[in-house]
């Protein structure tokens, strides 16, 4: 068993860093780990530079029939990888890819997989990763005590980490001349990109959030008036999407939607249920408005304001 | 002609979530009283399903894993138009995670019948590890996608799968597994005839004993690498300042905030 901590490092995911971060924080704890980065595809000739995000040693798969990705010959090459190795601890990013990468892997070298955590936590000799549950309602621990090496997939958005330290990464190629004899049961057809997002609340500096609370027509253009004024991008809980106003999942918040990370967050009508505060935690100050002095949302907010939120809006948009 | 396996899981409905709480001593989940559903994402596998043998002619045959009262909504899939059902429930099987999970629902399958296709839904929505199709692609041997938002067949199973960035398309070979997300269709209301003949239909409850060439250390507990530990209750910890007044006082302080935060936005 290697004392390494792996990442797969997919191909511009920004949740790479944020694995590679976390991994360098575990190595701390447990002690003497290296952290290690792994990259496939036709042309890594840029996989180095992963050491900049935090990666000691760069495991580069490099062959042609990794151009595209493709689910079946991804994993035989990072199960090859993971045999000859064997690290302890191995994380994926839980995007599109990962999260159907990472089980694949799991099936073929038979160990334990923690899915889509919110966090990963070192304690009780083993590692804790927080999975949330039953639409984010509760967190379970989930731990690997004997399988080896320990998976987890994680959240893009939600680590909360230190910067990671730099490292003149140790280049590590392999031979990867089992390819030319795999062939793949899948085809690549072809990829079509999303249309541009005009309202990105992943990257927006203000956002504004509609909960269950916004009913009323006038409510939610109050909402839309203030976003308009401080430039914010619109977003929502799964709540609001229930109410039937909107449908559009790609500007929802929470575990099953989006991430968000803006200088301001301001709540209205939101009550804060667990699978959305998942999303909310990387926002540096939050203002929330509710009818309910209860709400758990307040305890994920800088500022609270108990009222009407159509009032509220409406009044702080007229003064903007 | 196309036989179809579709793999359904009874779960607690997801609209009582909230009532859902944790035993202060026991640390374990208390879910007494909340009924059991089909997982949402498999009512739109099944919808996938009748589609698919609509277009290709064929049979749907449905499997799950669970306790017995899951024979009900078995029951329900067959109500929806599935031409047969099969429930594995055993002691045995018990206690597992998703890769136990998998390794049983796919010698349930290979148990009860040929397939070229076999369906699920993405994820559950309760453990919601969307782990299962993957895993059961393993251990069948089988293609297998994830994520997949529109399916059809053309020499081969054609499927889109969502990405963060666009949309792939793939062509798998059959057999194959696939993750089916409820984007990929609208599922029909049931029809009184397929209600009517839900009940003549074949529903049988197995148990691991019944199963084929089964490797026993890959079953229930024992077969599952990962273990829960405690579960806890989302809770925040900032402290959160609660704005005093009247309206227009509050929300002078909450534009003084925004103007702290992001500036004063100059005007056009």
């Amino acid at each position: 068993m290697a004392k390494e901590i792996w990442v797969y490092a997919q191909k511009d995911a920004d949740v790479v860093k944020e694995l590679l971060a976390k991994s360098q924080e575990i190595a701390k704890v447990i002690g003497e780990y290296k952290v290690c980065a792994v990259a496939l595809g036709d042309d890594l000739k840029d996989a180095k530079n992963l050491g900049d995000l935090g990666a000691e040693k760069v495991y580069a798969v490099e062959h042609t029939s990794l151009k595209e990705y493709r689910c079946d010959l991804y994993a035989k090459a990072i199960e090859k990888l993971v045999q000859k190795y064997q690290p302890e601890y191995f994380f994926f990013g839980a995007t599109a890819i990962g999260s159907e990468l990472a089980p694949t892997v799991v099936a073929l070298v038979k160990t334990g997989l923690a899915a889509h955590c919110i966090d990963l936590r070192y304690g009780k000799d083993r590692l804790n990763c927080m999975v949330p549950a039953f639409g984010g309602k509760v967190i379970s621990e989930i731990y690997i005590p004997n399988a080896r090496p320990v998976m987890a997939s994680v959240r893009p958005g939600i680590l909360q980490t230190e910067e990671a330290a730099k490292y003149e990464a140790e280049l590590v190629c392999e031979d990867t001349s089992f390819l030319n004899d795999e062939t793949s049961t899948e085809e690549f057809l072809g990829f079509e990109e999303n249309q541009k997002d005009t309202n990105n609340i992943e990257d927006a500096d203000v956002v504004v959030s509609a909960g269950r609370g916004i009913t009323s027509d006038a409510s939610w253009n109050a909402l839309t008036q203030l976003a308009d004024k401080v430039d914010g991008a619109i977003a929502w809980s799964r709540s609001f999407i229930d109410t039937g106003r909107v449908k559009d999942e790609s500007s929802m918040i929470g575990t099953s939607g989006k991430s968000v990370k803006p200088k301001l967050l301001v709540n209205a009508g939101v009550s804060g249920a667990a699978q959305y505060v998942c999303g909310i935690a990387r926002a540096k100050k939050v203002i929330s408005i509710n009818k309910d002095p209860k709400a758990p949302i307040f305890a994920y907010s800088d500022y609270g304001v108990v009222g009407d939120a159509e009032k509220i809006l409406t009044a702080v948009a007229a003064k903007l | 002609m196309m036989n179809i396996a579709v793999c359904i899981k009874s779960v607690p409905d997801p609209e009582y979530y909230e009532k859902i709480t944790i035993d202060p001593e026991s640390k374990r989940l208390v879910r007494d009283g909340i009924p059991a559903v089909i997982n949402e994402a498999d009512c739109h596998a099944i919808e996938a399903a009748l589609r698919l043998k609509e277009q290709n002619g064929g049979t749907i045959t449905l499997v799950s894993m669970g306790p017995p009262a899951a024979k009900e909504q078995l029951l329900e899939g067959l109500a929806m138009g599935a031409d047969a059902a099969y429930l594995i429930s055993d002691r045995k099987v018990g206690g597992a995670d998703s890769l136990a999970t998998s390794y049983t629902l796919s010698k349930l399958i290979e148990t009860v019948g040929t397939f070229d296709v076999i369906l699920t839904g993405n994820e559950s929505a309760d453990g919601a590890t969307a782990h299962v199709p993957s895993q059961l692609g393993v251990w069948l041997n089988a293609a297998h996608a994830t994520n997949v938002v529109d399916l059809y067949y053309d020499n081969g199973m054609v499927v889109t799968k969502q990405f963060e960035t666009g949309r792939g398309k793939y062509r798998l070979q059959t057999p194959c597994v696939i993750g089916v997300t409820p984007k990929a269709n609208e599922v029909r209301f049931k029809n009184v005839r397929t209600i009517l003949e839900a009940k003549n239909k074949t529903l049988k409850v197995l148990s691991a004993a019944d199963l084929k060439d089964v490797d026993d250390q890959y079953l229930g507990l024992k077969g599952s690498p990962s273990q829960n530990g405690e579960v806890e209750a989302m809770s925040g910890n900032k402290e959160c300042k609660m704005l005093q007044g009247t309206e227009t006082e509050i929300a002078d302080q909450v534009v003084e905030i925004i103007h702290q935060i992001i500036g004063v936005k100059e005007e056009a």
